[in-house]
């Protein structure tokens, strides 16, 4: 698999503080990355790496292969576009100017696209209006709109939908849908709203306390959220030949604990199991959201 | 580099702080002019008010131009598409030079245009001696920049613009004090040769200035000083 972004063991500390402890991750080319963690987790701080804006205390990070060292890097991140905390504009400037300094610092020959950008992020009707007067969800589509120019292969977004109303948390994610798959964008995008990111994300990567806990697909998540019958059992040997002889799809999950993909008779699974010597001591339904997965990887409790 | 400049460029063109800074600064030269007339007093406005004034309304625009990059966090732009740290300063740098070249300029073209037309006698000044003071005024001004950058650089956001003007004036408040305490004290002399302000009592239009290649000397060594500390903070600073 291609990766577009690959951390290896990075690490940043503000003094006694680690903000990032040895963190390995691995952004998929193509993928919509959802950075999970609680605030304060460390994910603005691999952004803000990442970008260039602070710089690691160990360990490194490849973008498209060129690791952060590499004077090369300077090239390769012309292919990266970036919204890091808030959309990075000038108040005092409209839309299409704030694009046409970006353009600028790009050396873009011509301001071609620029008509094209608005109209994706939704801004082709602002005018003469200063970025100071947009609303909230406004600034973010133009910080996103700024992110686009030059055609980047790499989006990295830092919380797009804080603070949006609903209909502003519909148009972002949209949007981002829409550059993945008719641009062909790979997104890197952190949130907490963590609903929101479901259905977005094609890949995750959960983040605690500056440890990279978890990163696995979509798919492996829908896997691990399904909704199932978790039992308890005395003897799982047993449990497992009478639910084979049930033929029902199952997941021993550990020593004592099975996990049931089914909507099985209770009476009946209960006795086959008790014809095998099966006690079951607990039984319960599992239906996780990605919220509820997240609690479960981190535990529960104060972010502070 | 190029495409820093110019979008740096362009951007402080751009802007109505520059426009009204050198209105302002202009307008203050030419105001200094008409009060003087009664006594047909011209030295002391293109030297020492010059060297008292530029450094604040220039300082005022470049602070302005640079926090604002911190504060709206457009400087993040930068360093994501892969311009250097290096190459931003000098960037800087050399906008900063041609806001104060253009306030120095505009604030000279005022004050002997507004002197001519307010009919002056100016017959007395030496073309020749007012040239090389206006030079030596112009590279004290220029090295300027370069200590406004590291105060921007340092602070972040607009609070460098208090900053600054606390430093320009204490130094404005040592320079004039000092320039008459210190006058015979060549140490004294010395160290205020390094500072724009520092000169305040002692350039003058009428006179030849006193060793202006160490006056040079010193106002460069200040310059590459305050370049380098500012390169260096920066190159390796965590950003907010």
């Amino acid at each position: 698999m291609d990766y577009v972004l690959k951390t290896n063991a990075l690490s940043k500390h503000y003094k006694k503080f680690k903000a990032l402890n040895e963190v390995t991750m691995n952004v998929p080319k193509g993928s919509i990355y959802g950075f999970v963690g609680r605030n304060g987790a460390g994910k603005t701080t691999l952004m803000r790496l990442i970008c260039g804006m602070q710089f690691p205390s160990s360990g490194d990070f490849e973008i498209y292969g060129v690791k952060n060292n590499d004077a090369a890097l300077s090239t390769v991140k012309k292919r990266i576009g970036a919204v890091v905390e808030n959309p990075s504009i000038f108040p005092e400037m409209t839309a299409i100017e704030n694009l046409k300094n970006q353009y600028r610092l790009l050396g873009l020959p011509t301001y071609d696209g620029i008509d094209e950008l608005l109209e994706l992020v939704g801004l082709n009707n602002t005018g003469k209006k200063k970025a100071k007067n947009f609303s909230l969800g406004m600034r973010q589509r133009l910080g996103i709109a700024i992110a686009l120019c030059g055609n980047p292969d790499f989006l990295i977004l830092d919380e797009p939908i804080n603070g949006l109303d609903p209909q502003g948390i519909i148009e972002i994610r949209e949007l981002i849908l829409k550059l993945n798959q008719e641009r062909n964008i790979t997104v890197l995008i952190s949130s907490h709203i963590l609903e929101e990111l479901s259905k977005i994300a094609t890949h995750y990567g959960f983040i605690d306390k500056g440890n990279i806990i978890r990163e696995m697909s979509a798919m492996q998540l829908e896997e691990a959220c399904r909704k199932c019958l978790r039992i308890t059992v005395t003897n799982t040997p047993s449990a497992i030949k009478a639910l084979d002889e049930l033929k029902l799809e199952y997941k021993v999950v550990d020593d004592t604990t099975i996990d049931i993909y089914a909507k099985p008779n209770i009476t009946h699974l209960v006795t086959s199991l008790a014809n095998e010597n099966c006690e079951v001591t607990a039984c319960t339904e599992q239906d996780q959201n990605l919220e509820g997965f997240f609690v479960s990887l981190v535990g529960g409790g104060s972010d502070e | 580099m190029n495409k820093l400049l110019t979008a740096d460029i362009i951007r402080i063109f751009k802007g109505k702080s520059f426009y009204y800074g050198l209105f302002f600064s202009t307008l203050l030269a030419m105001f200094f002019v008409f009060i003087n007339k009664s006594s047909n007093d011209f030295i002391g406005i293109p030297d020492s008010s010059a060297l008292m004034i530029l450094p604040f309304f220039t300082g005022a625009v470049i602070a302005l131009k640079i926090s604002s990059e911190f504060t709206s966090g457009v400087i993040r732009n930068k360093l994501i598409m892969g311009h250097s740290r290096i190459k931003i300063i000098f960037s800087w740098s050399i906008c900063a030079l041609i806001i104060t070249l253009l306030f120095y300029i505009f604030f000279e073209a005022g004050t002997f245009s507004f002197a001519y037309l307010l009919s002056y006698n100016l017959s007395h000044l030496e073309t020749k001696l007012v040239i090389k003071n206006l030079l030596l005024i112009g590279i004290l001004l220029l090295s300027n920049v370069f200590f406004i950058i590291l105060i921007c650089v340092i602070y972040e956001d607009t609070k460098s613009i208090v900053l600054m003007f606390l430093f320009e004036y204490a130094l404005l408040f040592i320079s004039s004090m000092g320039g008459e305490l210190f006058s015979d004290n060549k140490t004294a002399q010395l160290l205020l040769r390094f500072f724009p302000l520092g000169q305040l009592t002692v350039l003058s239009v009428t006179k030849a200035p006193d060793r202006p290649w160490l006056t040079i000397i010193c106002a460069l060594s200040t310059s590459i000083i305050m370049l380098v500390t500012t390169l260096a903070y920066f190159r390796k600073h965590d950003m907010k």
